[in-house]
């Protein structure tokens, strides 16, 4: 049984609909990558899934259970966690307190202070930034405190949104290195990315969106082979 | 000397006005509502607690833990029944929730009017001073001023080391990231609403032995928590603290150079001159 499922998706915002169809699975402990042109529908479908954006039709299914339409508090106690784009940090508080709120679901409120620990070592680099104002932290930073965040709630399900975007090419190798990192702990990776060719290699497992649909899925590698999406997302001249 | 005296009375006034303000700079924070009725609900309580000292002698001091559960269920019950119910998603939202706030001001003056009527009253409490050389501390003011602090400092403490605290605080700070979180953000809301309408009625019980009041007053005191929030910056509590002890001063200062009457216009004043000056309050981020 997948671990997501995702059947015919629609959202929209108001009047605009932005999804009109997306579909895709996610396997236990597998990296799936999304990627689609600007306002194919990416973040959209990300948000739908936690709960940030209300569906309008379709379903959304996590472990066997129906979670569309359910507020992101229940998404999140299911273990779906979300690193957003733009990172959403909470800019005046502190990293320790970003973590900390991270910890919010009731499943995880015991042991906050372990699982701070537990952050500190994984991300060494966040150690002697604890006490700093997240706003003041450079972008690759906090990036990484936002990776930290949503790990906090020990999530079986990882939702990245462009989690390289504005970030040095160097930090983008270093970020895709601890997805890697993280998915080889068990967690389940779901990619959006502009950084196309390097998410490809990453993942498992590919899904195109045009226009807030599925239009396409396969292996990452045959996703990579395509030649539409060589000409249209890797800007190869064939 | 006489401008060391004022400035005495313009710190001491500065206390209260920072702790109406904190109440509402969290409202706002976690809504984006700037709540037309925070005054009223100050004045209610003055009234509430005059009222109280003048039929039964209960001192007001002993009324704070009582006017501050009162306003912590009037705003839930507020924020609960009516502001949540306004449509969210749409254009007009801030629109909205100005108009219902401005009705509910209308609706707490109003019921304040029948019940208590329209008179001024106040508590005749710690109506001495304390007398430093040629300075004159009244000690109803220092009262009011340590009991705003230790209740501002309380306030600050819960909302940096409690679960609700930080998720009242990492909604105010980013509302996609707070859901992003898993936090109920409508639920926190309502408890944040309903904290800064407790902060409220805590600052009124302290008015109530500093001044005259009467249940019509409310726009005075919601001029002034958002003068002082506007001056600091919106959202920032340090920036409030600031802007409460220059309106306090200003106030202090202009009354007596100027006289009460034209002391009241100090908040809109610095209001407008800080919005021409430093559009974003004096220790707010410049808009990006």
């Amino acid at each position: 049984m997948s671990l997501l499922a995702v059947d015919d998706l629609q959202a929209g915002y108001g009047d605009f609909k932005a999804l009109h169809g997306v579909s895709f699975a996610v396997e236990p402990g597998e990296i799936v990558c999304v990627i689609g042109a600007n306002g194919a529908g990416k973040s959209t479908t990300l948000k739908s899934i936690i709960g940030i954006v209300r569906p309008t039709g379709g379903t959304v299914i996590f472990d066997g259970e129906h979670i569309e339409g359910r507020a992101p508090g229940e998404v999140v106690e299911r273990g779906v966690a979300l690193v957003p784009e733009g990172r959403n940090l909470f800019a005046g508080m502190t990293v320790e307190e970003n973590l900390m709120v991270g910890a919010h679901p009731k499943r995880v409120r015991r042991g906050v202070a372990r699982r701070l620990r537990e952050s500190y070592d994984r991300f060494p680099l966040l150690g002697p930034l604890r006490g700093r104002r997240a706003g003041s932290l450079s972008g690759g930073q906090q990036q990484i405190v936002a990776i930290a965040r949503a790990l906090m709630s020990e999530p079986r399900l990882l939702l990245m949104d462009e989690p390289s975007l504005g970030l040095a090419p160097k930090i983008t190798l270093e970020i895709f290195d601890l997805v890697r990192a993280i998915n080889r702990d068990g967690v389940a990776v779901v990619l959006v990315e502009q950084n196309v060719v390097q998410a490809l290699e990453l993942a498992s497992r590919a899904y195109v969106l045009t226009e807030g649909k599925t239009v396409m899925e396969g292996a990452a590698a045959t996703i990579r082979g395509n030649a539409d999406v060589k000409r249209r997302f890797l800007g190869e001249v064939l | 000397m006489i401008a060391l005296q004022l400035a005495i009375n313009g710190i001491l006034l500065g206390g209260v006005l920072a702790l109406s303000a904190l109440g509402f700079n969290i409202i706002f924070g976690v809504m984006r509502v700037v709540n037309l009725a925070h005054g009223d609900f100050v004045v209610l309580a003055a009234v509430l607690c005059a009222y109280a000292f003048t039929q039964f002698g209960i001192n007001p001091l002993l009324l704070l833990p009582v006017t501050i559960v009162f306003g912590f269920v009037a705003g839930a019950l507020v924020h609960r029944f009516l502001l949540r119910r306004l449509p969210r998603e749409i254009a007009s939202a801030e629109a909205s929730s100005l108009t219902l706030t401005f009705g509910l001001s209308y609706f707490l003056a109003g019921g304040g009017l029948a019940l208590f009527g329209g008179s001024f009253v106040s508590v005749p409490f710690l109506t001495g001073a304390y007398q430093l050389g040629p300075i004159s501390i009244p000690q109803a003011r220092l009262l009011a001023f340590v009991a705003a602090l230790v209740l501002s400092v309380g306030f600050a403490i819960l909302l940096r080391s409690t679960l609700l605290g930080r998720a009242i605080r990492a909604t105010s700070q980013h509302l996609e990231g707070a859901l992003a979180c898993g936090i109920d953000v409508d639920r926190v809301r309502t408890l944040g609403f309903a904290t800064g309408t407790a902060i409220a009625c805590a600052a009124g019980t302290l008015v109530s032995f500093l001044f005259n009041v009467n249940a019509q007053q409310g726009v005075l005191y919601t001029v002034n928590a958002f003068a002082v929030v506007v001056i600091g910056g919106l959202g920032n509590y340090t920036g409030a603290v600031l802007g409460a002890l220059i309106l306090g001063l200003t106030e202090s200062f202009s009354s007596y150079l100027l006289g009460a009457t034209l002391a009241e216009a100090a908040p809109y004043f610095l209001f407008i001159l800080v919005l021409l000056l430093a559009p974003a309050g004096l220790l707010g981020k410049r808009a990006a």
